[in-house]
């Protein structure tokens, strides 16, 4: 993992819009794994790293691997369309929105799922869920405003980069339907 | 006897007649066009400006305006057109920087000949442009006639022969002015020379084409020094207490979530663990 200590690093492994086009296709990937700050790699990390154990207790492990391995050049590729003016970017928030959309979505189903006489609790838990949902979008709708929470201690120069957000949220919903049919299949 | 003296006389001044008046027929002084960057800028100076130390802000990914500085004789020979091709090359040689935002080609009616930096402030703001890169040029046209042209007296030889010759020497030079400060970042010049020779009759012709051929290598010599000056400016400010470089929002981008996401990831952290209870 790399961070500001070593920016050589860094700038060599960072989405970098340039040399993207210019060929340097290995930033599609390692963009998400190099952060502006500690603090802001540490909270990135370990959103990420939660989402992934909850959505891999839906979806098995192997199935988040890949959703992981496929979602982040496409973030990246997304990131190109659709931010033009963006030249830089670091982090790995994407693909924890990402992964907690698929996690979200697996507690979802398997609360559905349950055939139990425990009806109440299972609407509270999708209540919540569905609070979350909101949260997360109205989070992302405000980053798009201009609004940043802040915490994540990010360089003066540097601004909170929605776009990436709204892509992990959008290929996580896409990997959970890929998921669901897999299963589907699978029966 | 009487008749054929003046038959000899009437040939002998007709040959005068034509063979001076070929010489009246073009002049051999050449032209100059020139558009020079101080008479823009500082017209009438009777003083040098003030130099105040300032810090020039720069602000990426800059917004830069191209045009021609204004100048006399221009549009005689060169049409709007292609001044505007040739600020197009200038402008494809700077679009590659990603540091480099939109950039605008400033059309030469909106430039006023000794307009100064009133004019540019005036340009800049109606262009929406921070940077602004002025070209201007000097290009001279000699003529002379070659030894051929002793055949013009056949009239024909006037058609046929390539007995004038021209040389036109240009330099354009470019230099990209910070307007808020108005502190000049870099420069870069291009040079070039055309030759050639050509009939009476076609001069003219071949001479207008030679002056938008010295243009064109000119420019053609101007883009790589001018990426090269960009470069050492680049690498120049980062040691350079009197500039100071600050990204536009949205030029770099992080991916952070903050510590309303510690907030909501540990919510649903705490829905897993109930889910997984009941299940």
């Amino acid at each position: 993992m790399q961070f500001g200590a070593a920016p050589d690093w860094s700038s060599l492994l960072e989405f970098d819009r340039r040399a993207l086009l210019g060929g340097e296709v290995w930033r599609l990937w390692t963009g998400h794994l190099v952060h502006y700050s500690a603090q802001h790699a540490l909270i990135d990390l370990a959103t990420a790293f939660i989402a992934a154990i909850i959505a891999a207790q839906s979806f098995g492990a192997l199935r988040v691997l890949a959703a992981l391995a496929l979602g982040a050049p496409l973030v990246s590729l997304g990131l190109l369309l659709a931010a033009p003016h963006l030249a830089h970017y670091r982090g790995a928030s994407d693909l924890a929105v990402l992964l907690a959309v698929m996690a979200g979505a697996g507690l979802w189903r398997r609360v559905n799922g349950a055939n139990d006489t425990r009806a109440a609790s299972g609407r509270l838990v999708r209540s919540a869920l569905a609070v979350l949902a909101v949260t997360l979008a109205v989070k992302i709708g405000a980053e798009a405003g201009g609004w940043s929470m802040g915490g994540s201690d990010l360089p003066g120069d540097v601004v909170v980069a929605w776009q990436a957000h709204l892509l992990g949220a959008a290929f996580g919903a896409a990997a959970v339907l890929a998921c669901a049919r897999c299963v589907r299949k699978a029966m | 006897m009487r008749y054929a003296r003046t038959i000899k006389t009437l040939i002998l001044l007709l040959t005068i007649l034509s063979v001076s008046s070929c010489a009246t027929w073009r002049s051999h002084r050449g032209a100059t066009q020139a558009a020079s960057m101080v008479d823009y800028l500082y017209p009438d100076a009777k003083e040098p400006p003030a130099m105040t130390p300032t810090v020039v802000k720069l602000r990426p990914p800059v917004r830069v305006g191209i045009a021609f500085v204004p100048g006399k004789n221009w549009s005689d020979n060169f049409s709007e057109a292609q001044r505007m091709r040739l600020l197009e090359r200038v402008k494809a040689s700077f679009s590659q920087h990603q540091y480099i935002g939109k950039i605008e080609i400033i059309p030469s009616q909106y430039m006023r000949a000794k307009g100064g930096f009133a004019n540019l402030e005036q340009v800049a703001r109606m262009f929406d442009v921070e940077v602004v890169a002025l070209l201007s040029y000097d290009q001279v046209q000699f003529n002379d006639a070659n030894a051929l042209s002793v055949l013009y007296w056949t009239v024909i030889g006037a058609y046929v022969i390539n007995g004038e010759q021209y040389d036109v020497q240009t330099m354009v030079d470019a230099a990209i002015f910070d307007v808020q400060s108005r502190k000049l970042l870099f420069r870069a010049p291009g040079t070039s020379q055309v030759k050639g020779s050509a009939s009476l009759n076609g001069f003219s012709e071949k001479a207008r084409a030679a002056r938008i051929d010295g243009y064109e290598k000119a420019v053609d010599q101007l883009i790589p020094q001018l990426q090269g000056q960009l470069d050492g400016f680049r690498e120049r400010i980062k040691n350079d207490a009197s500039y100071q470089v600050e990204n536009k929002a949205g030029y770099k981008g992080g991916g952070a979530l903050g510590w309303i996401s510690v907030a909501l990831i540990s919510l649903l952290a705490a829905l897993a663990y109930a889910v997984r209870r009941r299940t």
